[in-house]
């Protein structure tokens, strides 16, 4: 057991060596993550000034350009970055969670518990996730606010970003436990688990050390299909007045404020190419470091 | 066969459930139908508008005058849109949804599964490298860029189609690949990693021992299997398909039911939401059992599905 | 060795293009299954269809067209082709000119009106239109019952607001009444200036009531519909267009200058942009459905049209809260907004800055500045009440609808403003729009965005929302001052002193104590090309007839 482990653990670094492509998505990513932590602290704009030079192409004062306000779109992407992460990490933690976890209890158990299971996915998926956000920010935004801010008298308010973050969290999983499911129906037939439950393995010990990981593939995959997902509705519950507060702003938001570049009068088209350069860059080598993460993860032995 | 009578006895059971968690949850929302930013002209008109919908009733009669029409599939009029009913809109909306749905999911599956299943065969080099890219740019490029972009380019610039409006088939295609190719970058996903799994397993090594040919190897024997997460994946796609998109709706100014999704709610036209909800709901779950029973067949080792 | 590698490293012929001939497994009778639905559907979805003589962009999807219950523009606007009252607007300059009335006489004393209608006027299904069809149709709109909105235009008749507010049952008493069945009395309050523009309003217009006693509320969905104006309806479909046709018993048939006119439905901006620039669209009628941050470039083209109209945009003060519940601290508010550098940043579209409420131009009326940009002032003030440099001031949020972004841009530069001159820094709160209504009606907000566009061509349309029991007040400012000077305006007899009155009101209510402060006044757009459409005029209450509307043929 903990030798598998172990050896699991060192896989994982073995796709980082070698293959050139996952080295340098990893270092996107790495950089990524550094740029939107620490640039804000270094540029000489806050993410929130006005500034007179409004709507200036990228410049060497404004290497991305300015918006409407003259804000510099530099420094708006550092932080908003940090929010679609912290907003797409979310998404992935819970339907790494509940969605996997609830795919596999329901598959591997098959019959009623199955039935059941999947059933309260249907009905879930048919309530309607925008009255679920309104409520939960209208009933709880000011007393986690009051809260935080006795906790934190100095911050912003944040009480609707993480509000936001656990919602969005919450409706992001049930198709992950649909596709998990079915995967673990077919798997659970094949020789090598009849065999493992044949020697006597407890649910558990199946589920874990040999469902999991022939999974592992398809639900990296699901997840590099769900974070942009959550994202992007991320930045629509924000059209809607239900996202964050402006003048904070997501890679979604910034998109989905570009958006409105694209018509045929004017384009100032910086302030759509470069949020949305800015995700799909970070979404490639998501899914590239995910590949190669399932070549790691892939079981060598299933058919032996 | 049991099983399936088992799932159908559900639906409306389901739908029950969905309608009456829709009816008490929307009560809770702030603000309500009527409420605009002029105030009405008297205390009285305001009562007799809320009358006039029974709205001033308590909430459990409400719901039981609401049951009473759920049950004959009446959700009443439409608190929005005053001089219609609910069905009247939707037997107006939901055909032209339904043919925009069916489309976009024929791009979904024409274009993803092939592009999927080739990436996985060639699993590594530059056909593969390449369609990944596609489908991570289609995966992040939602459809209110694309749907634009489209616009620009073969509705304006080039002018080959209408840049919006509904009518002809000339109006179906930008809003169907608008639709359609980010439903196609995802199956294609799914489907490449579906195909990569199979191709590991013994019996295509078997078959592949036997000589076959890889043609032949995926016809006949790898394509089933790896269709399974696109299986699985193929009944939320395909009723939220059906249903709409508000974007796309929105963006090609076309009458159908997505953009109801999010106007009921910003309207608070309950009757609607309501409706809207349900129709989800029984789509999904008949769409949802169409995939499940999809899975069975195309992997026959999975049997209670 | 894994398999994965096998297949790796084999060079595979396999071909793309087959798996394009069959994309799934399902068999042939399933594809052709698939194409019948999609065709068959297809069917159901499109109809075919012909370009109509004009086709008008008219903003989101009406919520009803009943002239009675309508309170939109765009619902307006289709209701106005339809249904004609006593009197109709100009296209040329928005003012009241003869519609189903011929003649007016008006009494001494402003007060009583007697309007004679013209011969033969009938509905476009024939039965004829009396003098008793507009007093039924007026003591309709005003019964609560019938939950009209706009009943409170019948304020301004004898016994109007005692109807609407139920506390006189008999509706025989309002103010009107047929002299024979050609002639109409009203009798107002007061000797209301505006009142024929109001009459001219949709809710002033006579209904069917040959097709109310049959059909009750959805009257306005029989087919055929009985309609008094220029058009008639011929198809309504929703989130997609109104198709119109000539009215040929319109009385004034002859002057209808289109045959068949196409009202689009929807609110993307962008869209009726491409449809208008691709020529799908003769006219974009709405300022809402042109795109705001194109708003400086399309005003230089020869195609869009900038005119000013009776709306402004304003910030209200929660006056029953902590910290403005203290005038100064409103004052130093007002006094700290640079309103021209939010029209020239932000709206861009030469808005008038103003922190008055009512704009310029209402039924000739000067209104006062407001306040102005005055940092040294708002400092003074802001120290006075206890903040000095804003140190010690308690978080407050500005609240604002979502809906089109220049709300929340507008919010983002009043936040970096008060910031850079008072040293608050506040929050802002965005809301979707019904839960900002209800927010704003319970008076929960520290300050708030407000709007108002005028319903016809009076200071008094905007001042009016601030007496102390108004419902559109939600300030919880009270001053009796205020309304004694509304009353003591409403009975003047002579105009001039009537707007003097007034501008005093605005005076108090503006620039003393400043339970509202304005931001600018609105600019309309409109697009069409010159020379592919006459009849179109730009005018202070928005109000275009589509009757005038003429697409001219390419030169």
């Amino acid at each position: 057991m903990l030798e598998r482990v172990l050896q699991l653990l060192v896989s994982w670094t073995r796709p980082f060596r070698g293959d050139r492509t996952t080295a340098v998505a990893f270092g996107l990513l790495l950089s990524a993550l550094l740029f939107a932590l620490v640039f804000p602290a270094f540029s000489p704009f806050a993410p929130d000034a006005t500034d007179a030079e409004v709507f200036s192409p990228p410049s060497p004062r404004h290497p991305l350009g300015s918006d409407l306000h003259g804000r510099d779109l530099l420094v708006r992407i550092a932080v908003a970055t940090r929010i679609s992460i912290l907003v797409g990490a979310a998404g992935a933690a819970v339907s790494l969670g509940i969605g996997v976890g609830w795919g596999l209890v329901a598959g591997y158990f098959g019959g009623k518990v199955d039935a059941w299971m999947m059933r309260i996915v249907d009905l879930l998926y048919a309530l309607p996730s925008v009255v679920l956000v309104l409520l939960v920010l209208n009933f709880f935004e000011s007393a986690v606010a009051s809260r935080l801010q006795r906790v934190f008298p100095d911050s912003p308010d944040q009480a609707r970003l993480i509000l936001l973050v656990l919602c969005l969290g919450g409706i992001s999983w049930l198709t992950m436990a649909r596709i998990v499911r079915g995967q673990v129906l077919s798997l659970k037939e094949r020789p090598f688990i009849l065999a493992s439950r044949a020697l006597g393995a407890g649910a558990g010990r199946i589920l874990f050390l040999h469902l999991l990981p022939n999974l592992s593939g398809i639900i990296l995959v699901y997840l590099t299909l769900t974070v942009p997902a959550v994202m992007l509705q991320e930045s629509f519950l924000s059209v809607l007045g239900l996202g964050i507060r402006p003048p904070q702003a997501s890679l979604g938001t910034l998109i989905a404020d570009g958006a409105s570049q694209l018509n045929p009068v004017r384009m100032r088209l910086w302030l759509l190419v470069f949020p949305a350069g800015a995700l799909a860059g970070i979404l490639w080598a998501l899914g590239r470091v995910g590949d190669a993460l399932r070549e790691a993860f892939e079981p060598r032995d299933r058919d032996v | 066969m049991n099983g399936i009578l088992k799932r159908l006895a559900l639906v409306p059971l389901i739908a029950w459930l969905v309608a009456t968690g829709g009816f008490f949850l929307l009560r809770l929302t702030p603000g309500g139908p009527f409420d605009r930013d002029r105030a009405p002209a008297s205390a009285e008109v305001e009562a007799a508008l809320r009358a006039k919908y029974h709205l001033d009733e308590p909430l459990h009669r409400q719901y039981l005058r609401c049951l009473g029409g759920w049950v004959v599939g009446d959700f009443g009029p439409s608190l929005k849109y005053r001089n219609h009913t609910v069905n009247d809109i939707l037997a107006q909306s939901l055909p032209v949804s339904a043919v925009l749905g069916l489309l976009a999911g024929g791009v979904a599956f024409g274009i993803g599964i092939p592009v999927g299943a080739w990436g996985a065969l060639r699993r590594g080099l530059w056909p593969d490298r390449l369609a990944s890219m596609l489908a991570v740019v289609g995966i992040c490029i939602p459809s209110f860029i694309l749907g634009p972009v489209l616009v620009l380019v073969f509705g304006l610039q080039l002018a080959w189609l209408p840049p919006a409006l509904w009518g002809s088939w000339e109006n179906c295609i930008l809003p169907v690949l608008a639709l359609g190719l980010y439903f196609a970058a995802r199956v294609s996903r799914l489907t490449r990693e579906g195909m990569t799994d199979v191709l590991r397993s013994p019996f295509v090594r078997t078959a592949r021992a036997k000589g076959l040919s890889p043609g032949a190897i995926v016809r006949r024997h790898a394509l089933r299997g790896s269709l399974l997460p696109v299986a699985a994946y193929a009944g939320p796609m395909l009723a939220d398909l059906l249903t709409g998109s508000f974007i796309v709706e929105n963006l090609f100014q076309i009458p159908g039911t997505g953009v109801f999704f999010v106007n009921s709610f910003l309207n608070r036209d309950y009757p609607m939401m309501i409706a809207l909800a349900v129709l989800y709901s029984v789509l999904l779950q008949g769409l949802n059992l169409a995939s499940d029973l999809a899975l069975r067949s195309l992997d026959p080792r999975v049997r209670h599905a | 060795m894994s398999p994965g590698g096998d297949i790796r490293k084999t060079p595979e012929p396999v071909p793309g293009v087959f798996f394009l001939s069959t994309p799934s497994p399902a068999p042939a009778r399933f594809r052709v299954a698939f194409l019948l639905l999609v065709l068959g559907l297809l069917h159901v979805a499109c109809g075919p269809r012909q370009r109509a003589d004009l086709v008008v962009h008219n903003g989101p999807e009406p919520e009803t067209i009943d002239p009675q219950i309508l309170t939109g523009q765009a619902d307006g606007r289709v209701a106005g082709a339809l249904f004609e009252g006593l009197t109709r607007f100009n296209p040329l300059d928005g003012r009241a000119i003869p519609g189903l009335a011929e003649t007016w006489e008006i009494s001494p004393d402003g007060r009583r009106y007697r309007f004679r209608l013209r011969q033969g006027l009938a509905w476009s299904t024939g039965e004829t239109i009396t003098a008793e069809d507009f007093v039924w149709s007026w003591r309709r709109a005003v019964m609560p019952a019938t939950a009209a909105d706009y009943s409170a235009q019948f304020f301004h008749l004898e016994n109007g607001e005692a109807i609407v507010t139920g506390q006189e049952k008999d509706v025989t008493r309002l103010g009107v009444g047929a002299l024979d069945s050609s002639t109409l009395e009203v009798r107002l309050v007061n000797p209301a200036p505006f009142f024929l523009e109001l009459a001219a309003s949709r809710i002033f217009a006579p209904i069917p009531r040959h097709l109310v006693e049959r059909l009750g509320d959805q009257w306005i969905r029989a087919e055929p519909l009985s309609c008094s104006g220029p058009y008639q309806l011929m198809q309504w479909r929703v989130n997609d267009r109104f198709r119109l046709r000539r009215n040929p018993r319109y009385w004034d048939s002859a002057s209808v200058a289109t045959e068949r006119i196409d009202l689009l439905s929807g609110d993307n901006a962008g869209t009726a942009l491409n449809l208008f620039l691709r020529g799908d669209v003769d006219l974009i009628i709405d300022r809402k459905i042109i795109p705001g941050e194109l708003g400086p470039d399309l005003a230089e083209r020869a195609d869009f049209h900038r005119f000013d109209f009776l709306g402004c945009d304003f910030i209200r003060f929660n006056t029953g809260r902590k910290p403005f519940d203290d005038p100064r601290v409103r004052k130093a508010f007002a006094l700290a907004l640079d309103r021209p550098a939010m029209t020239r940043r932000i709206t861009r579209l030469g808005e008038r800055p103003t922190g008055a409420i009512t704009p310029r131009g209402a039924g000739g009326y000067e209104p006062p500045e407001g306040l102005g940009l005055d940092v040294a002032q708002a400092r003074l003030l802001l120290g006075e009440a206890g903040y000095p440099e804003g140190r010690g001031f308690p978080r407050v949020e500005y609240t604002y609808n979502v809906g089109t972004r220049l709300y929340e841009q507008v919010g983002i530069e009043i936040q970096a403003q008060l910031l850079a001159h008072l040293g608050v820094r506040i929050q802002l709160r965005p809301l979707e729009w019904k839960t900002y209504l209800t927010e704003m009606s319970r008076q929960s907000y520290d300050f708030i965005r407000g709007s108002w566009i005028g319903d016809y061509n009076d200071p008094l349309t905007f001042l009016d929302c601030f007496l102390a029991d108004s419902g559109n007040n939600r300030t919880g400012w009270r001053q009796p001052r205020y309304d004694a000077l509304l009353r003591s305006a409403g009975s003047a007899a002579d105009p001039a002193s009537r707007l003097a009155l007034l501008r005093q009101a605005e005076v108090l209510l503006v620039e003393e104590e400043v339970p509202v402060t304005g931001l600018y006044s609105y600019v309309g757009l409109c697009a069409y090309r010159p020379d592919r459409l006459e009849g179109f005029h730009a005018n202070l209450i928005d109000e275009h007839p589509l009757w005038s509307l003429r697409r001219l043929p390419p030169r």
